[in-house]
């Protein structure tokens, strides 16, 4: 993105000059108070929205000369609100709706829409309407349903809000298989634990700017940036943060991280 | 004595429920099944527990919603202030049981044009004079962060603003008993944190009693006094924060998010680096890890 400004029809100026580039491959967080373009920004990615000015890049590809449907092959979105997304009578139906779209035979479909239902752990429902699901299962099924078109780019707009614990995992796993496949993930989210276990980059955003973009475990180590904008460190590594001066490494982004470091510390002390 | 049995012997009963249990029309399993809880005046509980466990469904059969509203079968019974829920009915019980539901857009009325009648609407239906509800209006929407958009049309706003709408309008009718069902789910880290504090700072006035239903365990630990755990419709164990804490893997093994600092107490555990107890947050874990293992 080059100095992308947007401004909404009610003259709202969401993004204030974003200039940064998302790395292919990997991982990467948005993260930021509620209302700081967090949003915004993802929808440029897709061509959801067009810059108001300054450009965006997808792939080589200029963004704002496409629309959204001609994306939709390469770049896949998730809403935040599964209502804003979910339209057919079964979740089989929904999650071949896409594929079905760019073109795939039937053998083609049923395969790539099975994966996509098992990876969600949605497979024993398969002809449930989406109405009769968990909020929590419909946001898997709108992740099920982007997923199923392979997309190279993936954007997830808040995927954690709503999630027990085991939902929380399933997503876990998710992230890990779309990396395995060399996926570029990029996640908005409030949960910032989960941010440090699963991703590797954190884009940090506050009033329509970006004010980090660096290495997760860089970023979410940085109290003083995370401070601006109203967010905390991971509790984790709060306490590492507390502990560092007994020689712990502040930057601890799991409990299992912590407690390496701690080991390291005794065993170095010797009896 | 455990802290937690002390809340149950030194406080009068606030809601009473004796072998509850519900079942949806129409679905083949109970959403909950032989319930017993006993809610005390003034007291501060958690619940927990995985999609699906019974936690909505219980909350529903605080106010009467349950039986009266919600169909279904539904045995037992629920007694919010000395009242049966079964023969009184939700506008009675309304008048001294606030609820947030997890999904602010069922909470909306769909009648009022501003987020300003939106509040005042409840308070309407109480009969309150006219500056009164002002004066209770634009406290609430202090207290969840929302003032400024009191012309707002309430279908413009945020889910995260919904979400403080919606706990405004409990706020404002001050119930002596507040059932909030995750009522922050949408918000940001900061805003989850001033939601909570807000909410405690109210229950801190007046005896008020207050039960609040969330899946991050920080937001549990910060105020409750007990914390109960449901899964797939039963409550597997009401305990102390401290009690809480302790129970890493079993929670896990439930579908419940351990706090980050007991689970790093437990990993201690199992190298063989046992820190003494399970801090219930940072402060804890800092001192007692300084302590145990730096020796300082």
């Amino acid at each position: 993105m080059d100095n992308l400004t947007y401004r909404y029809p009610n003259g709202h100026l969401a993004l204030k000059g974003v200039s940064l580039e998302i790395t292919q491959g990997r991982t990467t967080a948005v993260i930021g108070k509620n209302g700081t373009g967090k949003t915004t920004l993802a929808k440029h990615l897709n061509s959801l929205l067009k810059p108001t000015s300054g450009s965006v890049t997808v792939m080589g590809i200029d963004a704002s000369k496409r629309t959204t449907s001609e994306m939709a092959g390469s770049v896949g979105y998730v809403f935040q609100n599964p209502e804003d997304q979910l339209f057919e009578a079964s979740v089989f139906e929904e999650v071949a709706f896409g594929p079905r779209n760019l073109g795939m035979t039937k053998a083609q479909i049923k395969q790539s829409v099975n994966e996509a239902l098992s990876l969600v752990d949605l497979l024993p429902h398969v002809s449930t309407h989406p109405y009769n699901l968990t909020y929590g299962q419909r946001k898997m099924l709108c992740i099920a349903s982007v997923l199923a078109m392979e997309p190279q780019i993936v954007v997830l707009d808040e995927p954690n809000a709503g999630q027990d614990f085991s939902g929380l995992n399933r997503l876990g796993k998710i992230l890990e298989e779309l990396n395995r496949k060399n996926k570029t993930v990029i996640i908005i989210s409030h949960d910032i634990e989960f941010v440090a276990s699963h991703t590797n980059e954190a884009i940090v955003m506050h009033d329509g700017r970006v004010t980090a973009n660096d290495a997760t475990r860089v970023v979410l180590s940085n109290s003083s940036v995370l401070a601006t904008s109203a967010l905390r460190p991971p509790q984790v590594t709060r306490l590492a943060i507390r502990l560092s001066k007994h020689g712990i490494k502040n930057d601890a982004m799991t409990p299992e991280e912590l407690v390496e470091d701690i080991s390291r510390i005794v065993a170095g002390r010797g009896p | 004595m455990e802290k937690a049995e002390a809340i149950s012997i030194s406080r009068e009963s606030r809601v009473t429920v004796s072998d509850l249990a519900f079942r949806y029309l129409s679905r083949a399993e109970w959403a909950l099944h032989g319930i017993n809880l006993e809610i005390h005046k003034g007291e501060f509980l958690g619940i927990t527990g995985p999609s699906g466990a019974g936690k909505t469904t219980f909350c529903l059969a605080l106010n009467g919603l349950i039986p009266h509203v919600i169909e279904g079968t539904m045995r037992g019974t629920v007694k919010v202030k000395g009242l049966d829920t079964r023969i009184h009915h939700v506008s009675e019980m309304s008048s001294f049981v606030g609820m947030v539901f997890q999904d602010p857009r069922s909470q909306l009325t769909g009648s009022a044009m501003t987020v300003e009648e939106e509040v005042a609407f409840g308070l309407q239906n109480l009969g309150f004079p006219r500056d009164t509800m002002k004066e209770r209006v634009a406290e609430a929407l202090k207290v969840v962060g929302l003032s400024g958009l009191e012309s707002r049309s309430p279908f413009e706003l945020s889910g995260g603003e919904q979400q403080r709408l919606s706990l405004a309008t409990v706020i404002a009718t001050r119930p002596e008993i507040m059932v909030l069902d995750e009522p922050t789910e949408m918000l940001d880290p900061e805003g989850t944190i001033s939601v909570v504090d807000a909410v405690h700072s109210i229950h801190q006035t007046g005896d008020k009693t207050t039960v609040l239903v969330s899946n991050q365990p920080e937001t549990l630990l910060r105020h409750a006094e007990r914390i109960a755990v449901f899964s797939k419709g039963a409550i597997v164990s009401i305990d102390s924060p401290e009690e809480f804490s302790k129970k890493v893997r079993s929670l896990e093994e439930l579908g419940v998010r351990p706090s980050q600092v007991s689970q790093v107490a437990s990993l201690l555990d199992e190298k063989g680096l046992w820190i003494g107890s399970y801090p219930i947050n940072e402060d804890q874990a800092a001192e007692i890890i300084g302590k145990h293992i730096f020796r300082k």
